[in-house]
């Protein structure tokens, strides 16, 4: 039983990267822009939000550092850096109509290559590794609910223990949700994604809901980045760990049908399924393929979900179209 | 518009002929103005300085070589290669040193072996050196050679450091004995990671003797989630000491996130895990650079196998992070060193350990011959110990120790 706790909560770690990633990812997508930069932009956050907390120290010392504070630069500035690319994306598709699918994959080499110079010149500045003091990386993965809460058996284990940005995550998916089916404005956004010359001559505007879902779903986004830095990596900068995670979380979107609070329990079953060869020995399974298995049940899913054919499983209909609205 | 285009192709033309012309006077100037003490030499990283890790030992052992050389009038002139991969990208970048006459060229990596020797057939009068891997001594080539340090005496030394740690958990009765389980986060299920977990097993056997220890492979080198992942399982299963064979900070960072201990291998991890990372231990590459480079230089004939160790400065620890050593550990690990030195004990006396459930071992061959990657030749075991890293360079020791656990394998 404790054996199961542990794996939880060590899924929930990764999978709240993944979680960040796909819910900006879904609120790209839902406005009909398929932005494959994710992995870029995940660089970016990754490498901006870990300055800006490592910065920060810098400037009040190590001794005065605030760690509220500090997760708060931290996410900012990888929300900046992931909104700045996203907006270079979204200039180049939405105003100039360049092709989506290239637009994206150049922003993924861009956004790595951005990301590991920034990260290189930090440390090279630095004479050594760029990392965080000790108090800062407390702050940034330790638990937020008091100990009386973690202590209740079974559930308060696998509920209380996890960092903030955990948390952040699920209200996150929640607004999300509520955002996309309660309010007038996420219906609006749904319509520019489904099918945005209805959307135009019923007089919404559809280049706004286009750009603010892209930067914000990109700032969204790269703030996963930075919260795998600050958790997985210890807080210190790794210029390759994040490679893959981007499009982990692009299959993702996929896997958890475009709606957010699918991508709660979708990251962190991936998550988990990363780390059960790790954790769970199954004697006659090779450990090669044991790691395969997350990628498996991704496409095993992908493929279940297709066969049935429904309205409400399908993507936004505009999907990685631009929108010409001459063509009206 | 014929013509214009025409004016400009034979505009272009000229001026490559002219930048041509410019740098091969360069180049002949070149050989004019060197001595007979500049050496071109080449060296393939695996990755590059920002892996923190097994690349930047080596760059830092290269510039370290490059200064010594230096204060005895040698300029060696390096040409680097980083993230080569272990394909034909190395045959490919082996090629191009060669091409660009370097005397010397070091391949990095173990996995770069296989695409050197496609090149070093073909250049004869260029030395070829694999650290880390052992085939130059059946490859039938004169111009190849292998390296490595007697890294496993580095390891004994960093367990020795971490046996006192578990002594004063014990001691301070924040673990039973029964409790101190090392974790192992290992990279491959080869003779390299065996030979480096088993002497760091040992090394905190003897001060510890309640000591067992639980090894994670990974499947890479260099793979900072799963290293982070591996750390974590091995922590969640009773670890309370973390070791490693990978590249990356990760487990170190975990081990202090998860309120445990900590020792590193190829850098100092006490930078970015102070309150978990005791101490690390590195090869010292500049010492064998700068002897091989100047044994080129001075065309003296060199070791096709070169292996030494703590005594020659080839294996070094990193500095012992004192506010979290147990007391102590500095001067039993100055004691450790020494009686190594003077062969006072051996890292694998077979008096204190057994294999197969309490048998002693008394057998074990060291080479592959053949190629199919069990040992068939030289026998290792004999005046009381397993001689490691004797027969060649590369570590040949396989045996399962008890005490030891297998979580998983990766090949």
């Amino acid at each position: 039983m404790s054996a199961l706790v542990a794996l939880i909560v060590a899924a929930v770690t990764f999978g709240t990267v993944l979680m960040f990633g796909t819910i900006g990812e879904i609120l790209t997508e839902k406005s009909g822009n398929l932005n494959l930069g994710v992995e870029g932009i995940m660089y970016m956050g990754g490498a901006f939000g870990l300055a800006g907390a490592f910065y920060y120290e810098k400037m009040v010392g190590a001794g005065a550092s605030n760690g509220t504070v500090a997760i708060l630069i931290a996410m900012f500035a990888a929300f900046l850096a992931g909104g700045i690319a996203s907006l270079i994306y979204g200039f180049l598709t939405i105003t100039l109509r360049a092709n989506q699918n290239v637009t994206g994959l150049a922003l993924t080499i861009f956004g790595t290559g951005v990301g590991q110079f920034t990260g290189e010149f930090m440390r090279v500045k630095e004479g050594g590794y760029v990392a965080l003091s000790n108090n800062l990386k407390n702050a940034f993965s330790r638990a937020v609910f008091p100990k009386f809460f973690q202590d209740i058996p079974v559930l308060g284990k696998i509920l209380f223990v996890h960092n903030v940005f955990f948390y952040l995550a699920i209200i996150l998916a929640v607004v999300m949700h509520l955002y996309f089916q309660k309010t007038k404005s996420g219906m609006y956004l749904r319509a520019v994604g489904e099918s945005p010359s209805t959307a135009d001559s019923a007089g919404i505007n559809i280049t706004l809901y286009k750009y603010l879902s892209t930067i914000i779903g990109g700032g969204i986004s790269a703030i996963g980045g930075m919260v795998y830095i600050t958790t997985t990596a210890g807080c210190v900068w790794n210029h390759e760990g994040l490679s893959g995670v981007g499009w982990l979380a692009v299959a993702l979107v996929i896997f958890c049908m475009w709606k957010p609070l699918n991508a709660i329990w979708g990251s962190i079953l991936f998550g988990a399924l990363m780390i059960m060869y790790l954790r769970v020995k199954i004697a006659f399974i090779p450990t090669e393929i044991y790691k395969i298995l997350p990628y498996i049940v991704t496409v095993v899913i992908l493929v279940l979900s297709s066969i049935r054919n429904n309205k409400e499983k399908q993507p936004p209909a505009s999907l990685g179209i631009n929108y010409f609205r001459e063509e009206r | 518009m014929k013509k214009l285009t025409v004016a400009l192709l034979v505009l272009l033309m000229t001026a490559g002929f002219v930048f041509a012309n410019g740098s091969q006077e360069t180049k002949a100037a070149a050989p004019a103005a060197s001595t007979a003490k500049t050496i071109k030499v080449g060296l393939l990283c695996i990755g590059d300085e920002n892996d923190q890790g097994y690349s930047y030992n080596f760059i830092q052992g290269q510039k370290e070589a490059t200064k010594k050389l230096a204060a005895e009038g040698i300029n060696a002139e390096w040409v680097i290669k980083y993230n080569i991969g272990e394909n034909t990208t190395c045959t490919d970048a082996n090629r191009e040193l060669a091409e660009e006459g370097c005397k010397v060229i070091f391949n990095n990596s173990y996995g770069f072996e296989p695409f050197m020797l496609e090149v070093a057939g073909n250049y004869k009068n260029i030395n070829f050196v694999s650290c880390t891997n052992c085939a130059s001594r059946t490859d039938k080539l004169e111009n190849t050679y292998n390296a490595f340090a007697n890294i496993y005496e580095g390891r004994y030394v960093a367990g020795v450091a971490a046996g006192m740690k578990l002594n004063q958990m014990i001691k301070d009765g924040k673990i039973k004995p029964e409790q101190a389980v090392i974790g192992y986060v290992g990279a491959y299920s080869f003779a390299e990671v065996i030979s480096g977990f088993s002497s760091y097993y040992l090394g905190a056997k003897s001060v510890c003797p309640s000591v067992t220890m639980k090894v994670s492979f990974v499947g890479s080198w260099s793979d900072a989630t799963a290293e982070a992942n591996a750390a974590k399982a091995l922590v969640d299963q009773g670890c309370v000491m973390i070791s490693q064979h990978s590249d990356n900070t990760t487990p170190a960072t975990a081990a202090q996130a998860a309120g445990v201990f900590h020792t590193g291998y190829n850098a100092d991890m006490s930078g970015v895990a102070p309150a978990a990372s005791i101490i690390s231990t590195r090869i010292d590459w500049s010492v064998y650079f700068y002897e091989f480079i100047k044994g080129t230089l001075e065309g003296k004939k060199l070791d096709q196998d070169w292996c030494k160790g703590m005594g020659a400065g080839a294996v070094v620890m990193t500095k012992l992070n004192t506010a979290i050593a147990a007391p102590g550990t500095e001067e039993k690990m100055k004691e450790t060193i020494a009686d190594l030195a003077s062969g006072k004990i051996h890292v694998f006396d077979t008096s204190k350990f057994t294999v197969n459930n309490g048998q002693k071992l008394t057998h074990a061959f060291a080479l592959d011959t053949n190629g199919d990657f069990k040992a068939d030749s030289e026998e290792a075991v004999f005046d009381g110990y397993f001689h490691e890293s004797y027969f060649q360079s590369a570590p040949y020791f396989t045996e399962k120790i008890d005490g030891i656990t297998w979580l998983n394998q990766a090949y």
